[in-house]
């Protein structure tokens, strides 16, 4: 497989979603961008996976370089598959289940801590389980198989705020086209021994039935107060260096109260937050709430693998060219030290200007990044129910936020994740997935009596537990220019995606300063496609292709647009009044 | 809204097809010759769009938006994203048919296919084949039209035809055929996913949110 052409502008390693977006990027302003992975599939940590696909990516363990000069380090650890099987199994289902075992067994291999728990250990789980809560008919092994690959588990899973980084990106890319969204519904806390909804609106805390009426009152004066103070003002400023208890305290919030507001309104995976972090956080949480709902979150359908996919489209429709499942052996460099290309394990050389590199990839000249990392366990459950089933009409179960705050359910840490419903696209239909994370480096030992707490309500059909390595939140990103060569980090340990959007703008502007980060793609639909005389021209011009909206054309679209505001229509107005104003 | 002769509102479907098929058998050129009707003997990969839209007045109570969605010629080694499969309703694949290695690696193309996306019935998207070229002397049993059709039989393929985007050869023949296989589709079952009817898109333009039915399947 030869690569052509073999010279290139910018040369980009690894298609976590930083190195889609600086791709991306990159091939707007007619770059020229050869995008390599060397796993088959995009996204690595930022990546989602079906059960069938993981399940096979551990049978197969994590790709290798076969070079002294260059490593792979795997981004999921420790990797754990646990499955409950139905009732009494048919002969079928026992054949079934064999093969299950060894799947497990095999999944283990990848583990790079040893785990003393053998198959027999798993397999008397299993039954422990699957004795308390009998599973529902309609989930038999047959069904969980068939269902495998129609479940998406997101190796890093975050969510965007709805006034945030992402969605602005998104937008102003003209990228959201290849995504869908389902906002965030609901918000649960683990408080005084049980998962309670979280207040996260006035509304919320006036009907919340676990909070005293001064307990109320003394929530919204505190919360006003946030929401209100200037950062400029005195008030604010006052509460420099301070911790976030003496704020508390002064607005004399109880403990519970302490919990609740840390739990829902502070987004932080932090131990300690100051009191300046408290109000800033409170301000960006209730700046996003009413965009998309009651709740200031979305997150993308099928998982958020999908994101760094629709950069990578974008990129791959503005001309970058996408290779996967190839390995790269060695970088080279001129005489000045500066970055000059880089040599594939088919032999082939291929030369670029510049270099972006994901942190999976490791070389003496290009050592791993150690700061500010922190090791995250993960545990994936797919349930039969969700674990809070709706109880008003009209509520929706898309995806619910989970808190649950150190020293509850006997872990030391906080732990916090999702659960996904059906309509979500990352469980199958009929089933429920709870994503759980915590600061740790054994997942099943940090995760699982927690989580077999929490689902104690109902049937858990499988159960997975990981490791993955991410920068600590609060790590300052700032991305260097070193011999022409950019190292990207970590996703961050948090919810949303600033961190790794700020990193793209950063690492895009060091590459080519004077540029545009991300400029709107046309609408296809606008794109006046060039005759045969225009050709010549387009040689030298590859973005000359969109022509300005003819006259009639833009009519056209905005007599649409008023017959849509007169339907009361909004589907898909904001699009075409893009289309109309661009003009 | 557009409104037929009698008055009554027309049935509007939107419909994403693929067309897909290793480099140079001659998809762009198929796509221009459908929807632009003109042909260039110019090469050039496609830099900047996404698709090209048909729109097909069907008949007297139908309007077809038909989405022609180009590989980006240039994720030519096969690495598609699921973004680009994603809400697909069919696909052409494309090969030429003076070269057998393009037909070889038809079945690597539907492999990825299948596995990338199924309508939301759970069925695999229908899928037509493309003998392009024909104007030019065929490669081996290329030529034999009853190994094609064991072939699509066997490979649940819905069809195939001989196609010459240079002479305009089955081009919108070909199309139509498609076209009138996805409306028997979408009208014998519901391709309305319930779990995707409330989708949102954050759409470029005032800023503010764009509820959308999703555009899965069909019936916008």
């Amino acid at each position: 497989m030869e690569i052509t052409p073999t010279e290139y502008d910018v040369i980009v390693i690894g298609t976590g979603i930083t190195e889609c977006i600086i791709a991306a990027a990159c091939s707007r302003i007619g770059k020229t961008v050869l995008h390599l992975d060397i796993n088959r599939f995009y996204g690595e940590q930022w990546s989602s996976f079906t059960l069938t696909g993981l399940e096979n990516f551990a049978k197969e363990g994590p790709p290798s370089i076969n070079s002294e000069l260059f490593s792979y380090r795997h981004f999921m650890q420790n990797l754990t598959f646990k499955e409950t099987p139905s009732g009494q199994p048919s002969q079928e289902n026992q054949k079934l289940d064999q093969a299950k075992h060894e799947n497990a067994q095999k999944g283990e291999k990848t583990k790079i801590q040893d785990d003393s728990e053998s198959p027999e250990q798993i397999n008397e789980k299993e039954e422990t389980t699957t004795e308390a809560i009998p599973l529902k008919p309609s989930w038999t092994s047959e069904r969980l198989q068939k269902s495998k690959r129609r479940v998406n588990i997101d190796v890093t899973p975050k969510l965007c705020y709805s006034a945030g980084r992402m969605v602005d990106l998104l937008r102003s890319s003209n990228c959201s086209r290849y995504l869908e969204f389902k906002a965030v519904n609901r918000s649960f806390v683990h408080y005084q021994g049980e998962l309670i909804q979280a207040p996260c609106n006035r509304e919320q805390v006036f009907n919340c039935k676990h909070l005293k009426v001064l307990e109320k009152r003394i929530m919204m004066k505190f919360v006003t107060f946030a929401l209100q103070v200037g950062e400029e003002s005195e008030e604010f400023l006052e509460w420099d260096k301070k911790e976030d208890m003496d704020l508390y305290r002064s607005f004399k919030l109880t403990d519970g109260l302490i919990n609740l507001v840390r739990a829902s309104l502070v987004v932080s995976s932090k131990e300690t937050v100051s009191a300046h972090e408290v109000i800033r956080s409170i301000k960006h949480y209730l700046k996003n709430i009413g965009i998309y709902g009651s709740m200031p979150f979305i997150c993308p359908i099928y998982g958020a693998g999908e994101l760094p996919q629709a950069f990578a489209r974008f990129s791959a429709v503005f001309g970058s060219i996408y290779v996967l499942d190839i390995a790269p052996t060695e970088l080279s460099y001129d005489e000045s030290g500066k970055f000059s290309g880089v040599t594939l394990q088919t032999g082939q050389k291929l030369t670029g200007k510049y270099c972006v590199v994901s942190p999976n990839y490791t070389s003496p000249s290009l050592p791993s990044p150690t700061e500010g990392l922190v090791s995250v366990s993960h545990a994936v459950y797919l349930t039969a129910s969700s674990i809070k089933p709706k109880t008003k009409p009209g509520e929706q179960d898309d995806v619910s936020i989970l808190h649950i705050l150190s020293r509850c359910l006997g872990n030391p840490r906080p732990v916090s994740g999702f659960e996904f419903g059906p309509r979500s696209m990352l469980p199958a239909e009929d089933m429920y997935m709870i994503h759980l994370t915590t600061p740790g480096h054994d997942p099943t030992t940090d995760l699982e009596s927690v989580v077999d707490k929490i689902t104690d309500n109902t049937a858990v059909l499988y159960k997975l537990f990981f490791t993955t390595q991410m920068s600590a939140e609060g790590w300052n990103v700032d991305p260097v220019l070193d011999k022409n060569i950019i190292r990207t980090t970590f996703p961050t340990y948090c919810a949303g995606y600033s961190e790794c959007i700020e990193e793209a703008r950063k690492s895009f502007s060091l590459l080519y300063p004077d540029e545009e980060f991300l400029p709107a793609a046309p609408n296809p639909e606008d794109i006046k496609w060039p005759d045969e005389e225009e050709t010549e021209e387009l040689e030298t011009q590859p973005q000359a292709g969109v022509e300005a909206t003819p006259q009639e054309e833009v009519e056209e679209i905005s007599e649409k647009l008023v017959d849509d505001l007169d339907n009361g229509a909004t589907e898909g107005v904001a699009e075409r009044g893009a289309v109309a104003g661009s003009d | 809204m557009t409104f037929n002769w009698s008055g009554n509102p027309k049935k509007e479907h939107l419909f994403k097809v693929l067309v897909i098929g290793d480099l140079g058998v001659g998809k762009t050129s198929f796509i221009k010759r459908y929807v632009h009707q003109f042909f260039s003997v110019h090469y050039r990969a496609t830099i900047g769009v996404d698709f090209a839209l048909k729109v097909i007045n069907w008949d007297e109570d139908t309007l077809i938006r038909l989405q022609l969605w180009d590989i980006a010629g240039q994720e030519r080694f096969g690495n598609m994203t699921r973004v680009y499969y994603k809400e697909a309703v069919a696909a052409m694949i494309v090969f030429d048919c003076t070269r057998q290695s393009t037909f070889d690696a038809i079945l690597t193309w539907k492999n990825d296919l299948d596995s990338k996306v199924l309508l939301p019935n759970g069925e695999p998207v229908p899928c037509l084949l493309l003998s392009n070229k024909c104007d030019e002397p065929k490669d081996g049993n290329l030529s034999n039209p009853s190994f094609l059709d064991s072939f699509c039989k066997q490979e649940g393929f819905i069809g195939w035809f001989d196609t010459s985007a240079k002479h305009n050869i089955n081009v919108s023949e070909s199309a139509t055929f498609l076209v009138k296989h996805i409306l028997e589709t979408t009208e014998s079952m519901n391709l309305q996913s319930p779990r995707t009817d409330s989708n949102l898109k954050v759409a470029n333009g005032q800023g503010r949110p764009v509820k959308e039915k999703s555009s899965s399947g069909c019936c916008s």
